[in-house]
């Protein structure tokens, strides 16, 4: 992390969350917090585009990142710092980009011949679009949940220890109690306990989404990427899982993508704005809502895009 | 909930077991190589066809290809008469099976209950199912006594003295022949151009469909000015398709055809085929030349099929293409 | 006559004429069967599964040609099957937008209508040829042929059904990709590579052409690999065609015995793919 990140506030960097669960649990309390923090780094905000002041440390550092697909630059020179345990919301109109740098964080693009990311996007240290990183760890660490639903075609349990039992060698009852303590923090135990057994198929499409978020977090990643984890359900579906979503920020640094402006207001620390491959702005959310930077910004969020 | 069980909170650093490089270059490399492999079974049947067929190419150059003499005895060997056999039976069994498949295709998508569409469809898959020594052997015993007795004595009491027709169905009325071989050719291809028609008229869009019926169109118009042109692409590949299968049909053409060196143009007059030939003579062929000749009426009929089913191959891609747009 | 009537008029004939080609196709099949069964079901004994192929005018059954097909299938199945799942999971997952997949795609559909009496030729040529006498191996190896063509398009197409966002989601858990492939998506594609399996037992469990050449024929019940096997397709086409009026009936059995068998595997491959559509 050097030049490129010179903005980022190093305030409060000692004060990252993960074991002081209890203070920071009440969604009232994290509010205020955040409101400190905005307020405090509020001359820092103006110097570039792209990088927040937050008192959390950066867990994800992207610099300079260029991104094509084929002959067409779906990202240019992306720049900006995913601070930890937090929730950080991807917005835009659809194309703008969003997608594509979340899909850049585990390299799921390489699956598709002709997508090639350059730059650099840092995390602990290591520059994950280096060579030698090996994919399938990297994948292990940084958990993804799609769109629609993808429920494997085996049974609830299976769904979940398949990927487990690649990483770590558990014995039957670890394995269980891996698969219960994922599906828990899932909030998913009580309405499959009596079913693990069943095919994964056979639960309704919310259950179906909060199963793949218990399968991504049963592997222990640290950074959990969201891709309109809810635009495929119904509203009730939908607010669980934003309540999931707020809940899981205490452990995991969460990056969501949404269309929905609300939604990304109601989860979301951070908030960036993408148009056309670029960062427009990227700041806490209640700025970038109430007090937004950018005329583009402004825009959309008033609705007056396009 | 906050408490991990088992090895909870292992640390970032930690290099975790590294599952399946190796597995993956593995089952790459195996299924590329099967991949592969059938491309070397098409280059290997080329090319061993045509060291096979060497000999008797050497000896009798393009004038293989148009010479009617096949003769053992003097190792004179002329493809002329297989290729014609097997063209006009093809043939017969084009001009046959083409209308009627078209017309189950049409009934199937356009007529046809919805209930009734699966079974019908079933069944006339089933006749493909069927394999094709069970219809040589069925043409021998049953369908040829059948033509003899009764249609092509009334064929030739009707149609003897119509100039043209009478000259082709002129022939022994013995059951066996080009034409008895033709039909049969033509019950088993049917299937095939069916079921392309019938999956290539399923992708006109319904609201195509449905616009020009909400002008008044009858079924039949609907079919000829909006269904054809919209897939005429496909229904020829699917013609090709079948013409393919004609072209190389063995067993069922062996029995029924008659074996005989011959061209007549009466299509009751027994004839051979390329694959009949094969079928006939192959494992008694003594002598390098005989061998070598048979080979090389192999290679014809791989060429031949070879054309067709690319054309066919390349009308059906162009169409698929279309739909993808 | 009115325009209109006139219009009426031509479709009535053309619809009426579609119904009539139906019940033509329709006719054939209903004609064939009926055949085998008044020909063939009536001689079925169990002399016909216990007693080997017989001497003209001895009597006798089918047990080594029964035993031969199945073995010459088996083979075919073994060798293609594999090969033919493998090469359509490489044109489904590895060789995705590249140039040598469209290539082996079109070289397969050439393959699958090529005449199944050239692939006996090929067989021969190098099998036969190169160990110096006919095999039920070789004839395994030529039906083999037919069976990779047919697994290869299936298993094709039944993983590409298979969504892509079930791949990602995968991959996104750090599973290497033959795991994605031979764990999930081989798992969501099973009923159907299974029926491509199935149509493919079901084709080459009465193929002869390729058997001509190849694993030729035998009265006697030898089941060894590497010498000519008896086989029901080899036995209908060589009693059929000869003058004794006992290895006609034997004929009808064994052509009697093959088609149903293959009907009932169509139906089988019918009722294992149904439930993966409708669900």
């Amino acid at each position: 992390m050097n030049s490129t990140t010179q903005s980022l506030s190093p305030a409060g960097a000692t004060t990252a969350n993960r074991d002081t669960g209890q203070s920071a649990t009440s969604g009232l309390a994290s509010t205020l917090a955040r409101d400190e923090a905005s307020d405090r780094s509020e001359p820092m905000k103006k110097s570039t585009s792209g990088v927040v002041a937050k008192d959390n440390p950066t867990k994800i550092a992207v610099s300079d990142l260029n991104f094509h697909y084929g002959n067409f630059q779906a990202l240019k020179d992306i720049s900006l710092d995913i601070v930890d345990n937090e929730v950080t919301a991807f917005i835009g109109p659809s194309g703008c980009g969003k997608s594509t740098l979340l899909r850049c964080f585990n390299r799921i693009f390489e699956l598709y011949p002709g997508h090639r990311a350059s730059g650099s996007i840092e995390m602990d240290g290591m520059n994950l679009l280096d060579k030698s990183v090996d994919l399938n760890v990297l994948r292990s660490k940084i958990g993804m949940v799609f769109q629609k639903p993808t429920p494997f075609p085996m049974s609830i349990y299976d769904n979940i220890a398949f990927g487990v039992r690649l990483y770590e060698k558990l014995k039957r009852h670890e394995m269980d109690a891996r698969v219960e303590w994922s599906l828990r923090k899932a909030a998913l135990w009580d309405e499959v306990k009596d079913k693990l057994r069943q095919n994964g198929s056979a639960l309704s499409g919310g259950q179906q989404q909060r199963l793949c978020i218990a399968r991504a977090v049963a592997v222990q990643p640290e950074v959990l990427l969201l891709d309109e984890p809810a635009s495929a359900l119904d509203p009730v579906a939908t607010l669980k899982i934003e309540e999931l979503v707020h809940e899981l920020r205490e452990e995991y640094t969460i990056v969501v993508v949404t269309h929905n402006m609300q939604q990304a207001a109601r989860v979301a620390g951070y908030t960036a704005f993408f148009h056309l491959g670029e960062v427009v702005e990227y700041s806490d959310t209640d700025t970038l809502f109430t007090n937004p930077r950018e005329k583009r910004t402004e825009d959309y969020i008033t609705g007056r895009y396009g | 909930m906050s408490d991990i069980p088992a090895e909870a909170g292992s640390p970032l650093h930690v290099v975790r077991r590294r599952a399946g490089a190796l597995g993956d270059r593995l089952f790459h490399g195996i299924t590329g190589l099967s991949a592969i492999l059938v491309l070397a079974v098409i280059i290997g049947i080329a090319i061993s066809l045509l060291i096979g067929a060497w000999p008797a190419l050497m000896k009798f150059g393009l004038g293989f290809l148009t010479s009617d003499s096949w003769n053992p005895v003097t190792n004179d060997y002329g493809a002329l008469v297989a290729i014609y056999g097997t063209l006009v039976t093809s043939l017969i069994a084009m001009l046959i099976a083409v209308p009627v498949s078209f017309g189950i295709a049409l009934f199937v998508t356009e007529l046809s209950p919805r209930w009734l569409r699966r079974p019908i469809s079933t069944a006339i898959e089933l006749l493909a199912a069927i394999p094709s020594i069970i219809y040589g052997m069925w043409g021998l015993f049953v369908f040829a006594p059948f033509m003899s007795n009764y249609v092509q004595p009334w064929l030739l009491d009707t149609f003897e003295h119509v100039p043209l027709l009478g000259s082709l169905i002129a022939g022994p009325p013995i059951g066996i022949g080009v034409f008895t071989a033709g039909l049969i050719l033509a019950i088993m291809v049917i299937p095939f151009i069916t079921a392309v028609m019938r999956d290539t008229f399923e992708v006109v869009p319904g609201v195509l469909k449905e616009s020009s019926y909400a002008l008044g169109a009858t079924t039949w118009e609907v079919v000829r000015s909006v269904i054809l042109p919209y897939t005429k692409t496909g229904v020829v590949g699917g013609i090709m398709l079948g013409l393919g299968r004609a072209l190389g049909e063995t067993m069922a053409v062996t029995f029924v055809i008659g074996n005989s060196h011959n061209i007549n143009l009466g299509l009751f007059y027994p004839g051979n085929s390329i694959a009949a030939t094969l079928a006939n003579e192959f494992t008694e062929a003594d002598g390098q030349m005989y061998t070598s000749a048979l080979i090389a009426l192999g290679l014809v009929l791989f060429v031949i099929t070879l054309i067709v089913l690319s054309l066919a191959r390349l009308l059906l891609m162009r169409l698929s293409a279309q739909e993808g747009k | 006559m009115t325009r209109y009537q006139k219009r009426k008029l031509i479709n009535r004939f053309n619809m009426g004429a579609s119904v009539a080609t139906t019940l033509f196709g329709l006719f054939w099949l209903v004609w064939l069967l009926w055949t085998l069964i008044i020909n063939g079901a009536g001689h079925i004994d169990l002399a016909v599964f216990t007693q080997p192929t017989p001497a003209p005018g001895n009597s006798g059954g089918l047990s080594n040609a029964i035993v031969g097909s199945l073995i010459v299938t088996g083979v075919g199945t073994l060798i293609g099957a594999p090969i033919g799942i493998f090469a359509g999971t490489y044109l489904a997952e590895y060789g995705r937008g590249h140039k040598i997949a469209s290539v082996v795609r079109f070289f397969n559909d050439v393959l699958l209508s090529a005449p199944s009496i050239i692939l006996g030729l090929f067989v021969y040529e190098i099998v036969v040829v190169s160990m110096g006498h006919f095999s039920a191996l070789a004839g395994g190896i030529a039906l083999s042929l037919i069976v990779i063509p047919l697994t290869l398009r299936i298993t094709e197409n039944m993983m590409r059904l298979v969504s892509d966002q079930m791949r990602e989601a995968a991959a996104a858990l750090g599973i290497p990709r033959w795991l994605v492939i031979t764990r999930i998506v081989y798992r969501a594609a099973l009923s159907g590579i299974i029926t491509g399996v199935i149509l493919g037992i079901a084709r080459i469990s009465g193929e002869t052409a390729p058997l001509l050449f190849t694993a030729l024929n035998n009265q006697f019940s030898s089941y060894d690999l590497f010498a000519p096997i008896a086989n029901l397709p080899m036995v209908i086409f060589q009693y059929a065609l000869s003058p004794y009026e006992d290895w006609h009936h034997l004929a009808w059995v064994g052509a009697f015995l093959i088609t149903f068998a293959i009907l009932a595997l169509n139906i089988l491959a019918r009722v294992v793919l149904r439930p993966s559509k409708s669900g």
